[in-house]
């Protein structure tokens, strides 16, 4: 079966089903994480949350259920897989930000890194890296989605214990009148939207 | 007019006692593939009505019961069960549910169940798209054949989600309530938190315990889909 098959069997099975993927695909190793990517992409589309145009739903209820129920889950599965491979998937979600050209793939990649409490240093040193590029690129392109890889590796390296990026994020979350937790969680939500518009 | 060819095939697979027609049928309505999902439904109906055993007479009730004990489908506790059940009936009709009824009309689900399962995400994208449809009846019976689903993949979660705030307009209507509980219930197996929660409180609402709760649901979109008309 095709890693792609194997990766969207994995996010979308049955918790049983979910064991017996996750073991093939940890079999695989750093060569899962862009099918991964893909089949995380593919739950963000398949199940895109109503129009506000269906039976007058609320597009705010939609998107709500849809980032905590579905979104979450996924992201969850996607870190499992990351976290049990160990530091070659991390440089993979690295090089996602780097070599591709989607930028819904880049900006899940943000996110999936996000998700990491203790990032190794390796990991952190590409992060800073990846932001030092995308920023000096975004110096003449001021791309919203850009933006959003930069908002969310900017919160991974506050996280991680850079203080200039600490700082950005207190002055942030005081502006948006939230927690930095908050900030931290609303920057990710943004994220996750922006897959799906 | 042109009748769908699979109709048949679907009433034929869901209805019958010959196990070489149900595997005949089954492979046919297989390799349809997503469009067996919609005929699927109808004939769903179409069969629930008929094991309907409040429309049924005693003498009627008698000879299905002895057909359903002789192909298996009621066995041990259940067969005797039924038999005493059927024995306390009046001569002309019996009431509310059945433990036949309840038993066949699940049957019948789960054979439904079991083709659009086999089909794959396909099928379960066309049963969502009935789950959406507008005739409430129909929405009701997609819902009832998910629920022979007891261990629920996450496609199937995520659809449920995705069509779930839709369902909530639904409160005030019988048929939108039932199809809302029985996807609640789905949504409960898989271990969602909050549908486990509005399960419990529906429990107690109804002084029942979790898994009356559970079987209530079922039983109350069969009477439901049974009695439609």
């Amino acid at each position: 079966m095709e890693v792609d098959q194997i990766a969207w069997d994995y996010i979308m099975g049955t918790p049983r089903d979910q064991e017996t993927f996750s073991h093939a695909l940890i079999k695989v190793g750093p060569p899962a994480i862009f099918p991964l990517l893909r089949a995380g992409l593919r739950t963000t589309q398949e199940f895109k949350p109503l129009q506000t145009s269906v039976w007058e739903q609320k597009a705010t209820d939609a998107e709500s259920a849809w980032i905590y129920q579905i979104a979450e889950p996924m992201l969850k599965s996607i870190y499992t897989i990351v976290n049990a491979i160990g530091q070659p998937a991390y440089d993979a979600l690295c090089r996602a930000m780097w070599e591709r050209q989607d930028e819904r793939l880049k900006v899940l990649a943000a996110i999936v890194l996000l998700q990491e409490e203790q990032p190794s240093s390796r990991t952190v040193k590409q992060v800073n890296d990846t932001f030092k590029m995308l920023w000096e690129n975004d110096q003449s392109k001021k791309y919203v989605k850009q933006s959003a890889i930069i908002v969310i590796l900017s919160h991974f390296l506050a996280h991680a214990g850079d203080s200039g990026h600490q700082q950005a994020l207190r002055v942030g979350a005081s502006q948006l009148n939230v927690s930095v937790e908050q900030a931290v969680v609303m920057s990710r939500n943004t994220g996750l939207l922006y897959l799906i518009r | 007019m042109f009748s769908n060819p699979l109709k048949q095939v679907a009433e034929d697979y869901l209805y019958t006692n010959d196990e070489l027609v149900r595997e005949r049928t089954k492979q046919q309505l297989i390799r349809a593939g997503s469009s067996a999902v919609a005929p699927l439904i109808d004939a769903l109906i179409i069969t629930l009505r008929k094991f309907n055993s409040a429309s049924l007479g005693k003498k009627k009730m008698e000879i299905f019961a002895d057909v359903m004990i002789k192909e298996g489908v009621l066995g041990g506790k259940y067969a005797d069960m039924v038999k005493e059940q059927i024995r306390g009936m009046s001569d002309q009709e019996g009431n509310g549910i059945s433990f036949m009824q309840a038993g066949v009309s699940r049957k019948a689900r789960d054979h439904a169940w079991q083709v659009i399962s086999q089909i794959g995400e396909s099928a379960i994208k066309a049963l969502f798209v009935i789950v959406n449809d507008r005739d409430k009846l129909k929405r009701l019976t997609a819902a009832f054949a998910l629920s022979a689903e007891e261990h629920p993949s996450r496609f199937v979660v995520n659809s449920i989600i995705t069509f779930m705030p839709v369902l909530v307009k639904l409160v005030g209507d019988e048929m939108g309530e039932a199809t809302g509980g029985l996807l609640v219930r789905t949504l409960s197996l898989s271990g969602d938190k909050n549908a486990i929660e509005e399960m419990s409180d529906f429990a107690q609402r109804g002084d029942m315990s979790y898994d009356e709760c559970n079987e209530m649901i079922i039983d109350g979109a069969i009477i439901l889909i049974a009695k439609s008309r």
